[in-house]
């Protein structure tokens, strides 16, 4: 080639061509744009490396679900670096719990100990539990109805009642 | 009418590189603009590579979730195509092993069988698709790793040289050697379409 500018380039060259058209010789590429034998070879074997993309195309289906990104942004941060503010984040929210539940008057200003507090308000529930129970015992309906409840204790009533039911006399 | 082409590929270029700074920054919107220009091509790669609609649609999901949380690390815009792609080639590496050890276990050969390309309601079309697929991936099984790679890549995929080289941390000079051999392949091979070419022309 580089003696006789007509001659035809070979296969190598002409793939080195459909590659990278710039890394033929300057002579070559003109010998390319000139010669009808050398452009049909090489534009025969760019038209088969077309088609065959074309063919892909053609046989690939279309998606039927569109990409959806998160609706809550991702935390963006990158490799390591990201995982580091992340582990620093729930160490200190661990700590942040630790410190509230041992400690709660730091937050609170109440200096009474948080287990007192509570047992405290504990004791003083069960014991209005327990008076409610007694009085319930004791007095089971309303103030308002016991007035017309009889006084069960006496017999002479049930006596009374049971002769009216069935009397002993005829 | 070429030089307009060329002044629209490059203001496209130009828009791209502005919506991606602008979603490495944090702006959702651009990214979901980036979405929709890349997602059709992710989609045919991947799917090209695993051949199945529905594990298609599950990577190209993953691509841009990943590809989203890890913005920041994308220091140039102008890599972004070449790194959006490189993130789908490991994902699709990932589902590919994924596969291969639960193959071990449960999947027989049929069951893959099943899930084969579906290209529509036509079953002639479907035929036709499966064909082509078939005749594609027994040539590319031909090829060596780094060859299937950079030839799907450069014809399937359409990316230039210097993105098939930034995709798979490659030298330029090194992927056109691959390219070289891959294509010079394909020729011997004498790989048919399934019509005449030259009805292209």
């Amino acid at each position: 080639m580089k003696n006789n500018p007509s001659a035809h380039l070979d296969v190598q060259r002409i793939i080195v061509s459909l590659v990278d058209e710039s890394d033929l010789a300057a002579q070559e590429r003109e010998h390319l744009k000139v010669c009808p034998i050398c452009s049909s070879s090489r534009n025969h074997l760019a038209v088969q490396l077309h088609g065959l993309s074309e063919e892909a195309i053609r046989w690939t289906p279309e998606p039927r679900r569109r990409v959806t990104l998160p609706a809550i942004e991702v935390f963006r941060g990158s490799g390591w670096k990201g995982r580091w503010y992340a582990g620093l984040a729930t160490a200190a929210a661990c700590l942040v719990l630790v410190i509230t539940l041992t400690v709660p008057h730091l937050f609170t200003g109440n200096k009474q100990p948080y287990g007192e507090l509570n047992l405290a308000a504990e004791m003083a529930a069960d014991e209005m539990l327990i008076a409610t129970t007694e009085d319930i015992e004791e007095n089971c309906l309303p103030a308002s109805l016991q007035e017309i409840v009889p006084d069960t204790g006496s017999t002479d009533d049930n006596d009374d009642f049971l002769d009216f039911v069935a009397p002993v006399d005829a | 009418m070429q030089d307009d082409e060329r002044n629209n590929d490059t203001q496209a270029l130009r828009d791209i590189k502005i919506l991606v700074r602008a979603a490495v920054e944090g702006n959702r919107s651009s990214f979901e603009q980036l979405v929709e220009i890349h997602q059709g091509g992710i989609f045919r790669m991947v799917y090209a590579r695993v051949q199945s609609r529905t594990d298609a649609e599950d990577l190209v999901q993953d691509v841009f979730l990943k590809a989203y949380g890890s913005l920041s690390a994308l220091r140039d815009p102008e890599l972004f195509k070449a790194w959006l792609y490189r993130i789908a080639l490991n994902k699709v590496k990932d589902f590919r092993r994924r596969q291969r050890f639960a193959s071990l276990f449960s999947f027989s050969e049929e069951e893959k069988e099943q899930d084969h390309p579906d290209m529509g309601p036509d079953s002639y079309d479907h035929l036709a698709g499966k064909q082509f697929w078939t005749r594609f991936n027994e040539f590319i099984k031909k090829l060596p790793g780094v060859q299937q790679q950079v030839f799907r890549l450069r014809f399937l995929d359409h990316l230039s040289i210097a993105e098939i080289a930034l995709t798979l941390e490659k030298s330029e000079s090194s992927v056109k050697t691959h390219l070289y051999r891959a294509i010079e392949k394909f020729k011997n091979e004498g790989f048919s379409l399934g019509h005449d070419p030259k009805e292209a022309l």
